[in-house]
């Protein structure tokens, strides 16, 4: 191998990165950045190594990682990867690399580009789902189970469905992601990722229609938008701040930001 | 569950909502049956939604009756006051909380109430919901519980044993002041079950050392308000019956409520046009300083500064009055000398004292960690720094750089500094 730098392909999931990794030591390849090939080319690169993503190679390098990182550098790794930005995963690279050199975790260098980069990225992913678990909302349907659509920026739906799992431990419940056309089923004991063919109204409205719903459903979303209302101070009144906490990009799913059906109650 | 419900809640949400306590946190609990529903998470709680004015909606916040005993000038809820009166019945309480927090809506319940017939007749029915709510509909989620100011200890014991968390508002934070205002409290009404809450804690503490599967008692603590505004007292006065209060082992978060005028009519109020929100956000910026910045009340507020300054936070006022404790060096200062830095917070503080075991730190690198340079400029070194100090710029330097160009809404003076109590 010469001197000069290049940049390794590798096929975008985290194994394939972990495999760039391994690579890297194994043909003494100098390599300071990877690619995606989901990625759009960049119109300057000298040289580019392909790598196929080997799941025993990978498993090598991860538990290298775990050797060296505390699960905090481990979950920085894993979380900042999830916010799939440009350029993250050779940040990621570059922190495993660095770690592996000095055999000591990089990962409190915080006066570090690449790990300042992961740090911020994991931040987000992680409000991102935290943001779902103070956002999402269940509707209940007819059948008794109940339905919440979701949006999230970064997909972090795998990260929070074990906490509603464990909440709502005694009902059914389907969330689905209507952006990334799947979801996550949970029977009463276990949940089941699903992807749901064909064109069901909610699954791409997030909104239950009049016939799915239950038949109090309208009354508790009803309920629930009167107190909204009521527990506002309106001489206190902060829509910046409430915009703040509780961004606009949420508020088309959000029930009690619905303007209130015009239909009467049902007594 | 009606339209009669709706009404209801409408009357006693609004009734509820100058409770300002709304943090579901302070306890962590799984679920571990898959026959029961609701779990409490670690961190900061979860708040589910944010109302027009702002403050989070985690629970639901809510009166099991406006009608009320006593008389209390500040009051919305005052016995001579001419307003919609509502009561809900248990089992609605309960509907209304299960359907909520199933739909993800809230964390769980926090429940208050006026005082009806006597202390105990009220807290009767306060600990009935909970234990219904805990016991037949097997719920695991968060339950908040006012203790009714003269509640027997039976009472309060018994609620304890449901509820994460209790408090009982001080309101008023100086006894003359309270009589004067809620002629039917005085402190020992208040402290008195507070008292309860904390050795039924203590004893409870004990009893787990012996056996771990004893059920715990209010594991999130107490909780208090005192309303900023409504009587003389200077913010010295406020801070010291916190700083008190957090001294005790069970008292785990003051609320500071910005009195609104609700009852105008009432003459032993200042007559305030806004409620003083500077003032109360000063305060609670005081209030952190104390529980995370390791401060203490009389170095925030003492006798020759009895209120915070309401141009600047208290911790950039505190470091203007001493000017001789900086410059600070960022690569040797210990964790507690960072933390008082105006511009670097606890989490900074944490990144920094990490990362400079790698290398020096540098301004550049002090600003992508997420130090505020413009403010910490002038209190900290770094090797390369060329910033005025403190000490040789004068304070008032200083502190005419940090407010000038800021904005303009800083500069008419705050109205509820000019206040006639009479």
């Amino acid at each position: 191998m010469d001197d000069s730098t290049c940049t390794l392909r590798y096929d975008g999931s985290f194994d394939g990165l972990l495999t760039a990794v391994f690579e890297r030591y194994s043909r003494r390849i100098n390599a300071e950045s990877v690619l995606s090939d989901k990625a759009d080319i960049p119109m300057f690169l000298d040289r580019v190594i392909d790598v196929d993503t080997d799941e025993a190679k990978a498993r090598r390098v991860w538990n290298g990682v775990k050797r060296i990182m505390t699960n905090t550098g481990q979950k920085l790794l894993t979380q900042s990867y999830l916010s799939a930005e440009p350029g993250i995963d050779s940040s990621i690279f570059r922190i495993i690399i660095k770690s592996i050199d000095t055999e000591r975790t990089v990962e409190n260098d915080f006066a570090d580009p690449d790990v300042l980069a992961a740090w911020h990225a994991a931040r987000r992913v992680g409000q991102e789902r935290h943001q779902m678990l103070q956002f999402l909302r269940f509707q209940k349907a007819a059948d008794g189970s109940y339905f919440a659509p979701v949006e999230p920026r970064y997909d972090v739906l795998p990260m929070a469905v074990e906490h509603f799992a464990n909440r709502f431990a005694d009902q059914r419940f389907l969330i689905f992601d209507i952006s990334r056309k799947y979801g996550f089923y949970y029977d009463g004991n276990k949940t089941i990722r699903v992807t749901l063919e064909g064109d069901l109204p909610h699954l791409r409205s997030g909104r239950l229609t009049e016939e799915l719903m239950d038949e109090q459903e309208r009354l508790f979303q009803d309920l629930w938008r009167t107190y909204f209302h009521a527990i506002a101070i309106a001489e206190r009144a902060n829509p910046r701040k409430q915009r703040h906490d509780m961004p606009a990009r949420y508020w088309h799913l959000l029930t009690e930001m619905q303007s209130p059906p015009l239909h009467t109650i049902p007594t | 569950m009606t339209e009669a419900t709706l009404n209801k809640l409408k009357i006693l949400a609004a009734a509820a909502k100058y409770d300002v306590s709304c943090s579901s946190s302070g306890t962590v609990r799984a679920n571990k049956s898959k026959d029961s529903v609701g779990n409490t998470v670690s961190g900061v709680g979860i708040c589910h939604s944010f109302a027009a004015d702002g403050r989070c909606i985690a629970l639901l916040k809510v009166m099991l009756t406006n009608y009320c005993a006593f008389d209390c000038a500040y009051c919305i809820n005052r016995r001579t006051n001419d307003i919609p009166r509502a009561t809900l019945s248990v089992s609605e309480l309960v509907e209304l909380t299960m359907e909520f927090y199933r739909r993800n809506y809230i964390e769980g319940l926090f429940l208050s109430s006026g005082i009806v017939r006597n202390p105990d007749y009220t807290m009767e029915r306060l600990v009935r919901v909970a234990h219904d709510l805990r016991v037949t509909h097997r719920f695991n989620g968060y339950i908040h519980l006012k203790s009714i100011p003269g509640a027997s200890r039976e009472l309060v014991t018994q609620a304890g044993l449901y509820a994460d968390r209790m408090s009982v508002n001080i309101e008023i934070p100086n006894e003359n002041s309270l009589k004067y205002l809620a002629p039917d409290k005085n402190f020992k009404s208040i402290y008195q079950p507070m008292g309860y809450v904390r050795q039924g804690v203590l004893e409870n503490k004990e009893d787990r050392r012996k056996f771990r599967s004893t059920p715990r008692f209010v594991p999130a603590g107490q909780s208090t308000q005192i309303i900023v505004g409504a009587s003389p007292e200077r913010d010295r006065d406020i801070l010291r019956l916190s700083s008190a209060l957090y001294s005790t082992p069970t008292l785990r978060r003051v609320y500071y409520s910005g009195y609104i005028h609700v009852n105008s009519y009432d003459t032993r109020l200042p007559a305030l046009k806004q409620p003083p929100l500077v003032r109360e956000n000063r305060l609670y910026q005081a209030d952190w300083l104390m529980r995370f910045y390791h401060f203490k009340a009389n170095e925030i507020a003492d006798d020759r500064f009895p209120d915070l300054d309401l141009e600047i936070d208290p911790k950039l006022s505190w470091a203007l009055r001493h000017p001789e404790a900086f410059p600070i060096d960022v690569n040797r200062a210990d964790y507690e000398m960072l933390l008082r830095v105006p511009g670097i917070g606890v989490k900074s503080a944490t990144l920094i004292v990490n990362a400079r075991h790698y290398r020096r730190l540098g301004s550049d690198h002090l600003k992508k960690i997420g130090v505020v340079m413009k403010r910490a400029r002038y209190f900290i070194t770094c090797g390369e720094l060329t910033a005025v100090c403190v000490a040789d710029a004068t304070p008032e330097y200083v502190r005419r750089q940090l407010t000038a160009p800021q904005s303009r809404r800083l500069q008419s003076p705050p109205e509820q500094l000019t206040l006639d109590f009479g």
